[in-house]
């Protein structure tokens, strides 16, 4: 679970938004979509890790997309090819592929659909997805990520803009309760409906918002500062159970992928 | 020559060596098991326990500062009665000394969890985390008050059998503070706990954590900790536990010589979970080359010479 990968590109994305891949057989291997790894992002002296969402895997490479917001993410986007990173991982509990359903959504925020690529992959391969869509929130037409982080993925992405500059004038939410109203319009059964969802925790319940009333089947990977990455320090500790017997869902080992109905989304503090 | 041994005591425990993993960074024992092996380590201190659930602070609840961090996690727990009815027993399967950690908000509390520890059975070490505000008495730290530490050790005394360590806060005057928990029948100490700390987002014009405060620990306090656990072993003679910013085997060293006879590490473990075995092939390396049969020939070995006398330092 200690594990070492070499890097084997690190480039800028799109403004404000990196991409590392690196080389790691074991990493690969026991990678599943919403896995993530718990990186070393600087020298020894660094005191705390930084978790990451593994985006894809692609042979024995794994796919990282991040933003740089701050000394940990500048240090790795200084990264070049053959430099070892130390991580924890792969961690957390991952995504339920669905079997048997007739349509699948993906939902993204941002760069935080990354989860979602690899997600696409492991549903098309297993077979489970029936047709397949993919709505993106971003702020603007000029967000769209370049090519670099979806190739390959079979995807096309319905995207919805903030600022009206591209797609449908909106949040991600409200594109999705769009398409599922056309849905339900056209008679589809909701119960062979499975929604995925990725991105940041304002979205993530404005989503849960919508298909809890509709019953329909929703995961969402959470984000959270964490420290230790093991469940051991309660740092990340921000999803509340509606089962009463527990008090916190820790987003680095019940989660980071949560089944939305589970969760009392009027009590998440984050 | 053979391997020198690590084994220490620790008032009526001997513990396989001087390591343990501390309260809070350790969780109820299993969390690292997938990188730590309990069975290679001297013990380790449970996650605070309180009276009653907690569902913690609101976050971020952790942030990094340079050579640290800052935490208000806020004892986030299920409350003692859930603890001891479906954590301890598992607790108690780990092979190593576990060591319950419990946190409260009024005298009262202490000595009601430390009756049920009594009546759950099998607790034999109590760590009394006296950091809490007392929300009493205006919310002043407990531990922070020599009286009142000794106030409620002599009541906890009362109720348990177990050992009890009485954890120091260093936002006080450690050696008043330890000699209250020895007058209240403390049977050891350990310090320090996290030291009051701030960061600030200047971008925002926010705090870093969402409690505005919290505590700091990581390397950026160890020279703090070991100078307090210096003055406390030459006022005490309670075994001591050196708690903060322990992160190499040479930190583990320096505490003990300056006294304690065993060490903590926590902060240590989110960055490098294997800390605590390099620590321990660390000192094994340390006491060859050094000569020594036992890593208890360490423990108050600081070869002090013309050092200053404390009191020179207090003016």
């Amino acid at each position: 679970m200690m594990e070492t990968g070499r890097v084997v590109l690190s480039e800028d994305a799109a403004p404000g938004v990196g991409l590392l891949v690196f080389h790691s057989p074991e990493v690969a291997r026991d990678y599943r979509p919403g896995s993530f790894v718990h990186l070393r992002t600087g020298d020894s002296a660094t005191v705390l890790r930084r978790p990451f969402s593994i985006a894809r895997v692609r042979g024995e490479d794994v796919v990282l997309l991040y933003r740089i917001i701050g000394s940990g993410t500048e240090w790795m986007r200084a990264r070049r090819p053959g430099d070892e990173l130390d991580m924890m991982g792969p961690l957390g509990t991952v995504f339920r592929l669905r079997e048997r359903a007739s349509r699948t959504l993906l939902v993204g925020g941002g760069l935080g659909m990354a989860p979602l690529l690899g997600l696409a992959e492991a549903l098309r391969h297993a077979g489970y997805v029936g047709e397949m869509e993919a709505l993106l929130g971003i702020r603007s037409q000029g967000d769209v990520f370049g090519p670099a982080l979806t190739e390959g993925v079979d995807l096309e992405w319905q995207l919805a803009t903030d600022d009206g500059s591209g797609g449908f004038h909106g949040n991600a939410a409200q594109l999705l309760a769009r398409r599922l109203d056309a849905l339900a319009a056209s008679g589809e059964d909701p119960s062979t409906i499975a929604i995925y969802s990725a991105g940041p925790e304002p979205m993530l319940e404005a989503v849960a918002r919508i298909c809890e009333p509709r019953g329909l089947d929703l995961q969402v990977s959470m984000e959270a500062h964490m420290a230790c990455g093991v469940g051991a320090c309660r740092a990340c500790g921000i999803v509340p159970w509606k089962d009463e017997s527990r008090i916190h869902g820790r987003v680095c080992k019940e989660g980071p992928v949560f089944d939305a109905s589970e969760i009392l989304w009027d009590q998440v503090t984050i | 020559m053979s391997a020198p041994s690590l084994r220490v005591d620790f008032g009526k425990f001997q513990l396989r060596n001087p390591l343990l993993a501390a309260s809070g960074a350790f969780g109820y024992g299993a969390e690292y098991r997938e990188f730590i092996d309990n069975a290679t380590i001297g013990g380790f201190v449970t996650k605070s326990v309180t009276p009653q659930p907690r569902r913690g602070n609101p976050h971020p609840r952790v942030a990094e500062t340079p050579a640290g961090m800052l935490n208000s996690i806020g004892l986030e727990n299920l409350g003692i009665d859930h603890f001891l009815a479906h954590e301890w027993p598992e607790v108690l399967k780990e092979p190593c000394v576990p060591i319950l950690s419990v946190a409260a908000y009024s005298p009262d509390e202490y000595v009601e969890m430390c009756a049920k520890a009594q009546a759950a059975g099998g607790v034999q070490a109590i760590e009394v985390n006296l950091s809490c505000p007392n929300v009493k008495e205006g919310g002043r730290t407990f531990g922070a008050d020599p009286g009142a530490v000794e106030a409620i050790l002599r009541r906890c005394r009362q109720e348990t059998d177990a050992f009890l360590i009485a954890k120091l806060t260093p936002n006080a005057d450690p050696v008043a503070i330890a000699q209250g928990a020895e007058a209240g029948g403390a049977d050891g100490l350990s310090l320090i706990n996290t030291l009051l700390g701030m960061g600030i987002d200047v971008e925002r014009r926010r705090p870093l954590l969402a409690m505005g405060m919290g505590g700091l620990s990581g390397p950026a306090v160890k020279p703090v900790a070991l100078a307090m656990v210096y003055r406390v072993c030459r006022s005490t003679s309670l075994p001591v536990i050196g708690i903060g910013g322990i992160a190499t085997w040479q930190d583990v060293v320096e505490f003990l010589l300056a006294g304690a006879r065993a060490v903590q590490v926590g902060t240590a473990l989110f960055s490098n979970p294997l800390a605590l075995a390099e620590m321990i092939d660390g000192i094994t390396d340390y006491c060859v080359r050094h000569g020594h049969d036992s890593v208890e020939e360490l423990i108050g070995a600081l070869s002090e010479g013309d050092l200053i006398t404390e009191g020179k330092y207090e003016k």
